[in-house]
């Protein structure tokens, strides 16, 4: 497993690399992902609205600067604002946590190093992240993203509990259990989260099957093992199922109104990481 | 059976040939075995059936490897052998004779010499005995006869020392001849010197059996061959085998608890096996020095032990004319006798005794100072008095001289003047218990006047040299550990012609050396040794087996075991016997082309 030093290197890397800025800008006030302005005065950044000082505020409360224009004094008030939450979770599975080059970053390591570029954009923002399942709550805030960091690499966890109050969810894995199964597994979740992303990160091989001759082919974490004579005469087979897993993942990512994205280890990260950018921007302009 | 070049011992074992195409049939049915891999994905795959299960072929080079493998392990089992007959066999029948030169040259490589002796069993069968046989003489010498098992002489070998006495080649072939023994095979490990010897006793050993020789000569200086000594220091003559390219070392000169006093460089240049080393000392630091070592090197021959005999000495001189007209003065004979061999220092009578040197001459001087020099004789001074005016002259006080070997006349005596009858006298023959003994006393000198001594009993033992009339001339006594010597004549040629004369010189040499207990000649004392150089070069106490040796034997003895080199003590100082002395090194170059060569030999013959 990556170390979490190089982790959060590499992350901090692929989040510079990100359009941060340009997101912030383009989104300032329409589909801002992160505080979502509740068109009520209370605490937060943006100007709300001046209004008459009443006994019951605090002296230091009054802006003299809009007072010296008048004879009243005037109290600024600031939009409500509430931070989103954006939960993380990656696929414990010994299947995920691999990899078919030694050179090559496992596929979970991949997830994780997307996961954090995007929780310290989010964090940036002032949004709420954290780990699905983990031992803390989602926090806010510069050390937001060090606890994610760590949680990611800690939380080895096959649950999948869903949170209190409304969250985006980012579930990272292969999903080769089978649509069905993620089905079952991502139902009570779908209840609370309205919206979620689907990280479907794979290696190489598992799209190119590469295999040739007497070949015996283990699952990594599991016992299961099959044995083929000429495993270049299924190399066909396999691709149709892997074409057809690939349309049943879509089909359930629809189905829970979330989104799905591909991701393979030979990509660029930065690819991965635009992706699920654009897909959580989306989720933040429809909130 | 031969197949071309090879002889094939075993050649049944060739017909496991016909197996091969069986293996072939074998290796091409069975499949191989099945590749692992780790596939995630894996579960997509879970409910489909293979459509073929027939094998993949093995790949034709892995069959080629293994059928090749298999070919070359049947034909090594039938035990090919290449070119049969050409080759030696290279352990023949017998035991081995290992010769080892064990001698102070072998000291400098013994390591090496020892390691070659170590490995001479290598490669023979495990119960071939070994035989060992040392050159350098013993009085117990080893038995060629005895029969040694490999682990025997491997503790043998390594208890082994060079010892510090020269190597005797003719004595150990008449030793091996002696023991009948018949070796199979010989290693002589030799110093690679000495050719007149060395020769000869390869080409008897060659007669033996087949012989395998190991040279392992000394590297840089080998031995320390000559010193002479002279009143300005010491020079040292250094010998070397090897007179390829120029090399340097450094000279010690030590005490005689091993502290270096003064280091020189030693220099050889190309193509000379020779080199000369000069140490400038004051007198007082040379007078010091025991020994003198080449720096790093740990063999006898590289020692020079220096002896009383050879040391320049120091003599004070005290005149006490004055000194208006040198050439005139009695002292000016004396220090030129003198010079070349010693270091004069001239003062005050009490200076000169803080000074401590080996003798003082007093001319004739009155009597002054006597208490201090009396106590001076008694440590070990040599005084040398000579007579003149002032001790035939009368008594100051009435109080005697007492510093005079024997009481003396109150007048002197003149011969061949005017009024006397007689004519000058010449020198008489030395007698045989004087330190003189030995000179000869020439015949064309004459005493014209003498002081006399006083008859007595004890007058006979005391005279050095008389002349012919049989009165006097020198007369000495012992007081304390010192001696006093007094000439009965002047030191200038006022009284007598000695001073022109050769033999003066030698006799005033011989009567400083006669402080210190110590006297030049002595042909008849026996000196026992009292300190012995092992073959390492270190000083250590002499062994039970070493003999004292006669004075007139040193510099016609050679070092051995009764006479190990070393510090000898006798009656007149210490004598040192030096292994090395008047050494000539000669490197062995031809070697019987028949013998196997290896270390220097072999480095030999591939230049």
């Amino acid at each position: 497993m990556i170390s979490l030093s190089t982790l959060r290197a590499d992350a901090e890397v692929l989040a510079r690399q990100l359009p941060g800025l340009a997101l912030q800008a383009a989104a300032a006030d329409v589909i801002h992902p992160g505080a979502a302005g509740r068109k009520r005065a209370g605490s937060g950044e943006q100007f709300w609205q001046y209004r008459r000082y009443a006994q019951t505020d605090a002296a230091d409360r009054i802006d003299w600067r809009r007072s010296a224009r008048g004879d009243e004094y005037f109290v600024r008030e600031t939009e409500l604002e509430t931070a989103r939450t954006v939960l993380f979770w990656t696929d414990p599975h010994a299947g995920f946590d691999w990899s078919s080059d030694p050179g090559r970053e496992t596929k979970a390591d991949r997830a994780r190093t997307i996961m954090l570029a995007l929780g310290i954009l989010l964090a940036k923002d002032g949004e709420r992240i954290g780990h699905l399942s983990g031992s803390r709550p989602a926090s806010i805030g510069k050390s937001a993203a060090d606890k994610l960091a760590e949680d990611l690499l800690t939380t080895h966890t096959e649950r999948i509990d869903p949170p209190r109050a409304q969250a985006l969810s980012v579930i990272a894995s292969d999903f080769y259990d089978g649509a069905e199964a993620w089905r079952t597994r991502l139902a009570p979740l779908a209840r609370t989260c309205r919206h979620g992303v689907l990280l479907a990160v794979s290696d190489p091989v598992e799209h190119e099957f590469p295999f040739s001759g007497r070949t015996k082919f283990s699952r990594p974490g599991t016992s299961l093992d099959r044995l083929f004579g000429r495993a270049e005469t299924v190399r066909d087979t396999y691709l149709e199922k892997l074409a057809a897993h690939e349309a049943a993942l879509q089909d359930l990512a629809e189905s829970l109104g979330w989104a799905l994205i591909r991701h393979r280890t030979d990509q660029t990260g930065l690819r991965g990481a635009a992706a699920l950018q654009v897909a959580l921007e989306q989720f933040g302009a429809k909130a | 059976m031969t197949l071309g070049p090879f002889l094939f011992m075993a050649p049944l074992t060739l017909l496991g040939l016909i197996a091969l195409p069986i293996i072939w049939f074998i290796l091409r049915a069975t499949p191989p075995s099945p590749k692992p891999a780790q596939l995630p994905s894996l579960r997509l795959l879970e409910d489909v059936d293979p459509k073929e299960e027939t094998p993949a072929r093995t790949p034709w080079w892995i069959l080629l490897l293994r059928l090749g493998a298999a070919a070359l392990a049947i034909l090594g089992l039938a035990a090919p052998i290449y070119a049969p007959g050409t080759q030696q066999s290279d352990t023949p029948d017998g035991p081995v004779l290992v010769i080892i030169d064990d001698g102070w040259t072998s000291a400098q490589r013994w390591g090496e010499i020892r390691s070659a002796a170590l490995s001479a069993l290598d490669g023979e069968a495990r119960d071939t005995p070994a035989h060992l046989l040392l050159t350098a003489p013993r009085s117990l010498n080893t038995d060629p006869n005895e029969r040694l098992s490999r682990a025997g002489f491997e503790a043998r070998i390594r208890s082994l020392q060079p010892q510090a006495w020269a190597v005797d080649r003719t004595d150990a072939l008449a030793r091996l001849n002696e023991s009948g023994l018949r070796p199979g095979r010989i290693l002589w490990l030799t110093d690679g010197l000495d050719p007149d010897s060395a020769a000869p006793f390869a080409r008897a050993l060659l007669d033996k059996a087949p012989l395998s020789i190991f040279a392992a000569r000394a590297r840089g200086p080998l031995a320390l061959t000559r010193l002479s000594a002279d009143a300005r220091g010491v020079t040292l003559v250094a010998e070397r085998a090897e007179t390829t390219g120029a090399s340097d070392h450094f000279l010690s000169a030590l005490t005689l608890d091993g502290a270096a006093l003064a280091t020189t460089e030693l220099s050889f240049e190309a193509g000379q096996s020779a080199a000369s080393a000069t140490f400038a000392l004051p007198p007082a630091a040379l007078s010091q020095i025991a020994r003198f070592q080449v720096t790093g090197s740990a063999t006898a021959g590289t020692v020079w032990l220096w002896d009383s005999a050879d040391r320049t000495r120091r003599i004070g001189l005290v005149s006490g004319d004055s000194t208006a007209q040198p050439l005139l003065s009695d002292i000016h004979y004396v220090r030129k006798a003198l010079e070349p061999f010693a270091t004069i220092s001239e003062g005050e009578l009490a200076d000169l005794i803080d000074e401590n040197p080996d003798a003082i001459i007093l001319t004739d001087i009155g009597p002054q100072a006597r208490a201090a020099i009396g106590t001076w004789i008694e440590r070990g001074g040599a005084l040398i008095r000579f007579a003149g005016p002032r001790m035939a002259g009368p008594q100051i006080n009435g109080t005697a001289d007492d510093l005079v070997p024997a009481p003396l006349r109150r007048s002197s005596r003149a011969i061949g003047g005017t009024l006397t009858w007689e004519e000058p006298q010449p020198l008489g023959d030395f007698p045989e218990t004087s330190p003189f003994a030995g000179l000869t006393p020439p015949q064309d000198i004459r005493v014209r006047q003498q002081v006399l001594a006083r008859p007595g009993p004890e007058l006979a033992r005391r005279t050095w040299a008389r002349l012919a009339d049989g009165s006097p001339l020198v007369t000495a006594d012992r007081r304390g550990q010192g001696t006093l010597i007094l000439f009965h004549v002047t030191a200038g040629p006022d009284w007598s012609d000695l001073p022109y004369a050769g033999v003066f010189v030698d006799m005033l040499r011989r009567s400083i050396a006669a402080g210190r207990g110590e006297a030049v000649s002595d042909e008849e004392g026996l000196y026992s040794p009292s300190l012995t150089l092992n073959g390492a070069g270190r000083l250590t106490q002499p062994s039970a087996g070493a003999t004292p040796l006669r004075a007139s034997d040193f510099g016609a003895v050679t070092p051995s075991e009764d006479h190990p080199p070393g510090l000898y003590q006798g009656p007149a100082g210490t004598r040192a016997l030096n292994v090395a002395a008047e050494y000539s090194a000669a490197a062995m170059t031809d070697w019987p082309a028949s013998a196997r060569l290896l270390g220097d030999a072999e480095a030999r013959t591939v230049r």
